[in-house]
């Protein structure tokens, strides 16, 4: 499935985007200039050649707390989309073998979960359960965890009573092989879509948390936290608040771009997308050759997306377009 | 041809209608309305029941008790228990739970643990300032996300229609409390035209009331707006496809009409259900935007009692909260089965 | 009501009908061609044919001969890429061509109509019925809300339909295809037009609500003075109720005439087949019945 990814433009501009992004968040500690949590310079200056981002009303080095911050934001967020996917995929996938009773109960447990709002019981589950680190990424997962239910029951759905599961099953292969032949292909590419814009959503609402000194005391450094700093001072430096918000942007957006990516090659219809794009190159390396017969398909190829091998597509490509109107 | 052989096929022109048509038209309103009754309660009550037990299971999964806010450091074992004695914390879980519960229902909320005040008075100061806030968004998210979306529709697959998807798809990756952080940075310490905080109420004058409720609402409509364009776009062109439009125009009928009157009709289904989904967005949203811009409303006391233990107020914020979101839902629910009456039939 | 007067002056069996009071033409369609306008493929070639008034004219075809292109055409509702590139249509004498969007409004309706297959999808899913019928009354015809609602009943009586006060206020959803196809009529007739097409009206019903609605269309030629378009690609529909036929294949009409003559004596081969095809079914039922010969006038 990655490997698809990587042959869109987009699917690759995210998957290297967001690599960086874990790698400044597992090593931002150890790339910090200075200790995060010290007070090494004059106060609220701008950015210099000493603090490449300047200092906070402390004293403090920004460009150290945001790389140090880094961690408890991306990976917090990695952990709360893992939360969700066990709580939601393992009672979504659940429901469609365990009978009437354990469907229905779920699906009204779920439908709460959906009318809740969402940021005020993160708050009060995280407070009233200790309001530590923990307690917040758990609480997040949980209130998550309704997308991964709803998305792998549907998966499972599809697949459990599916025809040529049964054939699988009767002409001999064994489980594993079913597994991961036809379920995995089928259950795969949704979750991943979901686990992407989890992730996503994730960061957005730990920010949010962390904003509101839930979940991490000061003065532990935190995106969040170091927004709402910027936000008391912004009076002052206005444009503080412009680099943890850029990173939380771009971190967001390559999570739904990669999203997009994993959709747009999943299935009958990415399988295509993949082979027209493929048909495309050879096409064009043909053409740099000078075989311009080939190259006319190419055209018709992008519209038609039919899997078929190159020669041929120039005259399937023309019947389709000339199929009288009704 | 002789008319004698058609009058005897067709019923004369003034016939006096059949005894059975009253009483069938009465009957299929009955079931039309009983219909109607047996989905709301099915569909919501459940959801308000699990809300709120799960609402009352945190606080007391918490282990906080009053002890802690009242007696302070110097707690002894039995005054603690006669503090919890008092208060009702002794009595088995589901005891407490059905008499908070009935108390809830009747509107009491109890008393804060932090001065003994009753929640609902506290409450009630702070709900108009949260409603206002939710109330300006909502109606940004539909008369921007309408407008989007219909002139999207309208201009479908030219330059419009793709420059408003672009502009949706951004908005809605943008979440309320950056944002907000956003807007301030533009609008009230750049520009200075708006307040960064604060709230006044609309006996201060509708300028000032706005100039400060405004961006807090913008902030909190960037979701809602997204989404309502992109489902009115998308239910408008379907709509605008069917069969029935080519029937309407075969009729005579003027686009105009067929437009508001037939596509319109039909298509706004999906946006209207999105609104019911993005309403707990909305109230969540309030949480981080009462922080940014200082507003004291639920989200602020929410978040606040929260970190002072105080769990009857957090209770009562969070019951409140899903007793709001169901009955968005129910208008909801209710609008569409009235644009849209097969959709309730079919139990959508 | 009042054209049920002329035709009994025109055509009572008394008088037999000389050329000089032949009825007048209320739609005429001369060469028209059809184009699509991506890959200039032509899918409706030089098609003429006139209709009178008080006549029924059936136009037979399979699939992709292009006769719903041809109504489509006279109705001013071809889908967006496809142009009339050339030919004229005349409706009641006034060019097609030359009407603005406002004539055409004018003319749906009130001079010319139509009914489909698949009734239901035609509808608004979500307004009452008798709501759809009124709304044309008053939009249309300037009626007050009391006396809509009376035409409508008396319309839903016109067709038929058992339970007037009921379908008034019932949905798409709560009634059958025959029962919908009754309400479109109504809706079709409901401002007296000169011309109803009825294209494939038939086709998906059962067989005996197909008899049904058939004797209807006829039923209200006959007392609303109508002049029909019955499209089928069933020769036996064709065959119950057209004075003329059209056979049309791959866009082109490739036999046309009398409906005794084109199916007792089919010229061309292609209407052959349709007919050796449909006699299993007992054509000659239709073809021979003494109502085809009473009402040929």
């Amino acid at each position: 499935m990655i490997k698809n990814v990587w042959r869109l433009t987009s699917g690759r501009i995210a998957l290297v985007v967001l690599a960086i992004i874990v790698f400044l968040a597992i090593f931002g500690p150890l790339l910090a200039p200075y200790q995060p949590n010290d007070s090494v310079g004059p106060q609220l200056t701008g950015p210099s050649a000493k603090h490449l981002l300047g200092t906070d009303y402390i004293g403090r080095d920004v460009l150290s707390r945001l790389l140090t911050g880094a961690g408890l934001s991306i990976l917090g967020a990695l952990l709360v989309a893992a939360i969700a996917l066990v709580f939601g995929a393992v009672p979504g996938v659940l429901s469609v073998y365990l009978g009437r009773t354990f469907e229905w109960i779920t699906l009204r447990v779920i439908d709460t979960l959906i009318a809740l709002p969402f940021l005020v019981f993160a708050v009060a589950m995280t407070a009233l359960l200790g309001n530590g680190v923990f307690q917040a990424l758990f609480a997040v997962g949980f209130l998550l965890a309704p997308v991964f239910y709803r998305v792998s029951r549907a998966a499972t759905l599809s697949v459990a009573h599916s025809q040529y599961v049964e054939a699988a099953t009767l002409s001999g292969a064994s489980t594993g092989w079913i597994v991961r032949k036809h379920v995995w292909s089928k259950v795969a590419p949704p979750v991943a879509i979901s686990l992407s814009t989890t992730i996503g959503t994730g960061l957005v609402v730990i920010a949010s948390l962390t904003f509101l000194s839930i979940g991490v005391s000061p003065p532990k450094a935190t995106w969040g936290g170091l927004l709402a700093t910027d936000l008391q001072y912004i009076a002052i430096q206005p444009y503080a608040p412009i680099v943890p918000i850029a990173l939380i942007l771009i971190t967001v957006l390559m999570c739904n771009v990669l999203a997009d990516a994993v959709r747009d090659t999943a299935g009958e219809a990415g399988r295509q997308l993949l082979n027209a794009k493929a048909a495309k190159k050879v096409a064009r390396k043909a053409a740099r050759r000078g075989q311009p017969g080939l190259v006319e398909g190419v055209a018709s190829v992008e519209a038609s997306a039919v899997p078929v091998p190159v020669p041929a597509l120039h005259r399937e490509s023309k019947e389709l377009h000339d199929e009288p109107v009704r | 041809m002789s008319a004698i052989t058609l009058t005897s096929r067709s019923t004369p022109a003034g016939a006096r209608p059949r005894p059975d048509s009253r009483g069938s038209v009465v009957t299929l309103r009955l079931r039309r309305i009983a219909g109607a009754l047996g989905r709301i309660l099915l569909a919501f009550v459940p959801v308000f029941l699990l809300g709120s037990f799960f609402t009352y299971l945190l606080g007391s999964l918490s282990g906080l008790s009053p002890a802690y806010l009242q007696l302070g450091e110097g707690a002894t074992p039995q005054s603690i228990h006669a503090l919890n004695h008092k208060w009702g914390l002794d009595r088995p879980f589901f005891v407490q739970y059905v008499s908070w519960l009935g108390h809830v229902l009747s509107g009491d909320f109890g008393n804060s643990w932090v001065n003994g005040f009753p929640v609902s008075k506290l409450l009630e100061n702070r709900a108009i300032i949260s409603v206002s806030a939710a109330g300006v968004a909502l109606l940004l998210g539909v008369v921007f996300g309408f407008a989007l979306g219909a002139l999207a529709a309208r201009y479908q697959s030219t330059w419009v229609d793709r420059l408003i998807t672009i502009f949706t798809s951004t908005i809605s990756v943008l979440p309320p409390f950056i944002v907000g952080i956003l807007l301030i940075d533009l609008f009230a310490v750049w520009l200075r035209w708006l307040p960064a905080s604060g709230y006044l109420p609309m006996s201060a004058g509708f300028g000032a009331w706005s100039s400060h409720i405004i961006l807090p609402a913008v902030a909190l409509s960037f979701d809602t707006i997204a989404d309502v364009a992109r489902q009115l776009r998308v239910g408008l062109v379907t709509a605008n496809r069917q069969n029935y439009v080519t029937g309407a125009i075969v009729r005579g009928l003027s686009g105009r009409r067929v437009f508001f009157v037939h596509v319109l009709r039909n298509g706004v289904g999906p946006s209207v259900a999105i609104l019911g989904l993005k309403f707990p967005n909305l109230l969540g949203g309030a949480v981080v935007t009462e922080a940014i811009f200082q507003l004291s409303g639920y989200g602020q006391f929410a978040a606040q009692s929260a970190i002072k233990g105080d769990v009857p107020s957090v209770q009562a914020v969070l019951v409140v909260s899903v007793l709001l979101v169901v009955l968005f839902n129910l208008i909801v629910n209710v609008t569409l089965a009235r644009l849209i009456p097969s959709s309730a039939s079919r139990g959508l | 009501m009042s054209r049920f007067a002329e035709t009994t002056v025109l055509e009572s069996p008394a008088r037999a009908p000389s050329p000089l009071d032949r009825p007048p033409i209320v739609l005429d369609v001369n060469d028209l061609t059809i184009r699509n306008s991506i890959g200039n493929a032509e899918l409706v070639k030089r098609v003429s044919f006139s209709l009178r008034r008080g006549q029924t004219l059936g136009i037979v075809g399979e699939s992709g001969s292009g006769k719903t292109l041809t109504v489509r055409a006279v109705l001013g509702i071809l889908p967006r890429l496809l142009e009339q590139s050339s030919g004229t249509i005349d409706i009641l004498g006034r060019r097609t061509s030359e009407f603005s969007k406002h004539d055409w409004v004018d003319v749906r309706g009130n001079t010319i109509s139509a009914v489909f297959q698949d009734p239901g999808s035609y509808l608004n899913p979500s307004i009452w019925l008798g709501r759809q019928v009124t709304e044309v009354l008053r939009v249309k015809k300037g009626l007050s809300r009391k006396d809509a609602k009376a035409e409508t009943l008396r319309l839903f009586e016109a067709v038929h339909l058992r339970n007037p006060q009921l379908v008034y206020e019932q949905f798409t959803h709560e009634l059958s295809g025959g029962m919908l196809q009754r309400v479109l009529i109504a809706i079709a007739i409901a401002l007296d037009p000169e011309v109803l097409i009825a294209d494939e009206a038939t086709t998906a019903l059962d067989v005996t609500v197909q008899a049904e609605i058939l004797d209807l269309l006829q039923e209200l030629q006959e007392t609303q003075g109508l002049s029909l378009v019955v499209i089928s690609h069933d020769l036996a529909v064709v065959a119950q109720l057209s004075d003329e036929v059209l056979v049309m294949r791959s866009g082109e009409i490739v036999e046309h005439g009398l409906a005794k003559q084109v199916l007792r004596h089919p010229r061309h081969e292609y209407t052959q087949l349709l007919i050796t095809e449909h006699e299993r079914f007992g054509l000659e039922h239709f073809i021979g019945s003494e109502r085809r010969e009473a009402s040929v006038g």
